[in-house]
């Protein structure tokens, strides 16, 4: 079983970062088939809106894991959308530059918000994907932040040219999912919660096959459940290895 | 093979998920590597009398010899302890199950406590239900909050010489009923972490940590790999999936 991971925290609010645990996860992960982690930062370590130069340490903790595993972890960086555009661009090309691959975006504000599209054409323009937190939260005071489903289906279809990764199908559930259907730049990562039955074989017959991809957002998760919600689920083995493997593989441009 | 103490059978109206007559459940828990599961009834958490679903759970399993029947007792009815004295005459009964949280007592309540002076003397095990879906993202429809830790470990302290398992705890209840309570057992279904079991046992002895599912509810092999591919010691994974579960309830 061939595995790519698009959601996971190595290093978390400074757990993680010593190369002897960096070098364990690895070890570890590798028994499991994971070929290849996309490591998304420690994205809240300095609260939800961090200054440029506090993400940019957070950064440079991923680059540090790019580094040591440069065939392993492959690094998105952590961009606030509030800065502006001259800062946001700046990290970005600073990060693109180091190899990083696409760009994570955590609860600085909403993905609806106006102040999203200088941030979304620099993604276009350097040609990465963009990984959305995303939370079942209408109705809620803090979708403020953190976006609903319908927030995250909004900033894709502003930006059809971008392809954007809703997170958690399991704390987006079926209104998520169908929020995402008619979106072909949308995509959901399977990471966090915990494995309700039903919501993968859900997943895969509203959107098909080729927009779910495997993520675990390790370490608040345990990788074999994560996995197994996968290849547990009641659906084609042929899904199931898009799911795990290929449909980020084919995202990322290969691994 | 494992042993699962926590798996229900019935329809949950709340999520879409695998509808399975026992037989069914029982071919697919075993499927998936699972010797023995202890199944309770879903029926009785939307009913006042539990009774019924739990007489026909009963008279199924006879033809599952991998399914352990655990009858849901609903101590706020007046009928439960006629109900219980029925089940263990019918059968040689493991164990019995609560769910305070849907039926409205408090764990404080008499009726609890004549519950524990019988199980007590009969050796029948108490399994409490914690919860049955993650309050952060269930049915909308739905609101009802897990059993509290607080509950738990008074319950835990008023009974100090009676184990009893819960299942559903999250990862930090389990760590602070450890603070609290010394004999507690706990299931993993609802436990999370990256290298949960390692992390668990700097807390807990091995004995106090069983293997369990919540299939229908969960992904069956979600489970199952959460425990396969745990790195820890080989005698602790049997420990874990099985044998404590073979000591605790007698099978
Ligand atoms: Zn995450």
């Amino acid at each position: 079983m061939r595995i790519i991971d698009i959601h996971t925290h190595p290093v978390f609010f400074g757990d993680g970062a010593q190369r002897e645990q960096v070098d364990k996860l690895v070890r570890y992960a590798r028994s499991l088939g994971i070929e290849r982690m996309v490591a998304l930062g420690d994205v809240l370590y300095h609260g939800p809106t961090p200054t440029p130069e506090q993400m940019a340490e957070i950064n440079d903790t991923t680059h540090q894991l790019m580094q040591w595993y440069p065939h392993f972890f492959i690094g998105f960086c952590g961009l606030n959308p509030l800065w502006g555009e001259p800062p946001v661009r700046a990290e970005l090309e600073r990060c693109v530059a180091h190899g990083f691959r696409g760009i994570k975006l955590e609860i600085s504000n909403n993905a609806r918000d106006r102040v999203m599209k200088p941030l979304m054409k620099a993604a276009e323009d350097f040609g990465v994907p963009v990984l959305q937190h995303t939370w079942d939260t209408k109705g809620k005071a803090m979708r403020q932040q953190h976006s609903d489903s319908s927030d995250t289906a909004l900033l894709a279809r502003r930006h059809p040219n971008v392809k954007v990764i809703m997170a958690h199908l399991y704390g987006i559930g079926v209104r998520g999912i169908l929020e995402a259907k008619h979106l072909p730049n949308l995509y959901i990562d399977t990471s966090s919660c915990l494995p309700v039955a039903g919501l993968v074989e859900c997943a895969i017959e509203q959107l098909g096959d080729d927009r779910l991809l495997y993520g675990s957002d390790l370490p608040i998760r345990e990788l074999g459940q994560c996995i197994g919600r996968v290849s547990g689920a009641a659906i084609s083995e042929a899904a199931k290895h898009k799911v795990l493997f290929q449909n980020a593989c084919e995202l990322l441009g290969g691994i | 093979m494992w042993i699962d103490v926590n798996a229900s059978h019935g329809h949950w109206p709340f999520d879409r998920l695998p509808r399975r007559t026992l037989p069914e459940l029982e071919a697919h828990l075993v499927s998936e590597g699972i010797e023995r599961a202890l199944v309770s009834p879903i029926e009785p958490l939307f009913l006042a009398d539990p009774d019924p679903s739990n007489r026909e759970l009963l008279a199924g399993c006879r033809a599952c010899p991998h399914l352990v029947p655990v009858p849901v007792l609903h101590l706020g009815m007046p009928d439960w302890r006629e109900n219980l004295e029925a089940y263990q005459q019918q059968t040689d009964l493991k164990a019995v199950k609560l769910y305070p949280n849907f039926h409205h007592y408090p764990l404080s309540s008499r009726a609890c406590r004549d519950l524990v002076r019988i199980l007590r003397d009969t050796g029948t095990r108490l399994i409490v239900n914690i919860r049955m879906f993650d309050e952060r993202n269930g049915y909308t429809g739905l609101k009802i909050p897990g059993v509290k830790v607080k509950h738990l470990a008074g319950f835990a302290e008023r009974h100090a010489d009676f184990p009893f398992l819960c299942t559903g705890l999250y990862r930090p209840e389990i760590l602070e009923l450890a603070d609290r309570c010394v004999d507690f057992r706990t299931d993993l279904s609802f436990a999370d972490w990256h290298d949960l079991i390692n992390q668990l046992l700097t807390r807990l002895r091995p004995e106090q940590l069983l293997f369990g599912s919540h299939t229908p509810l969960f992904v069956t092999r979600a489970a199952t790999l959460k425990l396969e591919l745990a790195p820890i010691p080989e005698a602790i994974r049997a420990q874990i999936g099985r044998e404590n579960a073979r000591t605790f309830f007698r099978l």
